[in-house]
């Protein structure tokens, strides 16, 4: 190691002690509606999805109860789509709209290098959200419908990866494209 | 209880909480050795945690959860420093530990820092994710969203223009 890495290392080890602890994980601030309103929508979300979970529950779900799980293809690219919640100043703070949902299906239908690509809605995320978080109030209590992004997987060839990014980068309501690792047949929710 | 009869979503829900707790203080200093702002760089990582939340239901691999963590709270802090970066910003900003962390820091690793903040934020970033976190080239390629090439010459530029600017 070098002089001048030895002292990079030893002035970052340094001056990151000033931070020496974090707050809890704080779900966000619910400002839009007053309080009693808000508690009322939570349990009324609760009594509904609950209802509907009761069947969709299992890991395995049995033939006829695939709700939570879309129909299996490999990917190897996510786009998630822009919620009122992203922060990434392209969205503007507004879900993507269905001009945008237009210029996607549209632009990975006719890329080349595009072999497959399916739409995960909100509504599918956000039951395996609420069955994923099923035990833990807080972290339920923390995301309301449309504050988990739907989002497209796409699996395209590998020598078109890049392409394909690129060409996704640059259309609005698309918050990131995610590379996905090689994991033949694994899909959200599956425990490994 | 172990993992393999625990069902799916307690797995789930602990290991969203057992990544906050090993690695919300890393990524925060992290952030705040990028940034020098305490306060912005605990809102940097509080916001990437909530995006990551928010996608938990959609990770395939939570093994890369901590990967995309690490790129959101980077992303976050380049749109905070390009911010800084208009019109409106004073002449020089002094970072944090030049005004508030005397006792702690000592004057040679006061000109270290210093000089690392005249980096471009890039160059900076690499030399945070090899020599602070200690991340391997592919992990700083990884969390930089560049190839493994490319994050290997941007540290090497980023040591040879800090070497620079230490020189007396």
């Amino acid at each position: 190691m070098t002089p001048t890495e030895s002292r990079l290392r030893d002035a970052l080890a340094s001056a990151a002690h000033g931070i020496d602890k974090v707050p809890d994980f704080a779900m966000p601030a619910r400002s839009r509606f007053s309080r009693p309103l808000a508690a009322a929508l939570v349990a009324a979300a609760t009594v509904g999805a609950l209802t509907y979970l009761t069947q969709d529950l299992d890991p395995r779900p049995a033939p006829g109860t695939q709700a939570l799980t879309p129909a299996r293809s490999g990917y190897n690219l996510t786009a998630y789509l822009c919620v009122p919640t992203s922060v990434e100043p392209g969205c503007h703070r507004r879900a993507a709209t269905p001009a945008d949902h237009e210029a996607i299906t549209a632009t990975l239908t006719d890329h080349p290098g595009v072999e497959t690509f399916t739409y995960e809605s909100q509504e599918a995320v956000y039951a395996r959200f609420r069955a994923l978080f099923k035990d833990t109030p807080g972290l339920l209590r923390g995301a309301k419908p449309g504050d988990v992004p739907d989002s497209y997987r796409i699996q395209a060839r590998q020598d078109a990866l890049p392409d394909v990014r690129a060409a996704l980068a640059t259309l609005p309501g698309i918050d990131t494209v995610v590379d996905e690792p090689a994991r033949p047949g694994a899909w959200p929710g599956d425990v490994p | 209880m172990t993992a393999d009869t625990a069902p799916p979503r307690r797995v789930d829900e602990r290991t969203f909480s057992a990544l906050y707790r090993d690695h919300a203080l890393g990524l925060t200093r992290l952030a705040y050795l990028m940034l020098a702002d305490r306060e912005a760089a605990q809102d940097v990582v509080q916001e990437a945690f909530l995006g990551l939340y928010r996608r938990w239901p959609s990770l395939r691999d939570k093994d890369k959860a901590l990967t995309y963590a690490r790129s959101a709270v980077l992303n976050r802090c380049r749109s905070l420093l390009r911010a800084r970066r208009l019109p409106l910003r004073r002449t020089h900003e002094p970072p944090a530990w030049s005004a508030e962390s005397e006792a702690l820091l000592s004057e040679d690793r006061r000109q270290v820092l210093t000089a690392l903040h005249r980096l471009p934020p890039r160059q900076r970033e690499a030399l945070v994710l090899r020599y602070f976190l200690d991340l391997t080239e592919e992990e700083t390629a990884q969390a930089m969203g560049v190839t493994r090439g490319t994050a290997k010459s941007t540290v090497s530029r980023a040591l040879t223009a800090l070497s620079r600017h230490l020189e007396p």
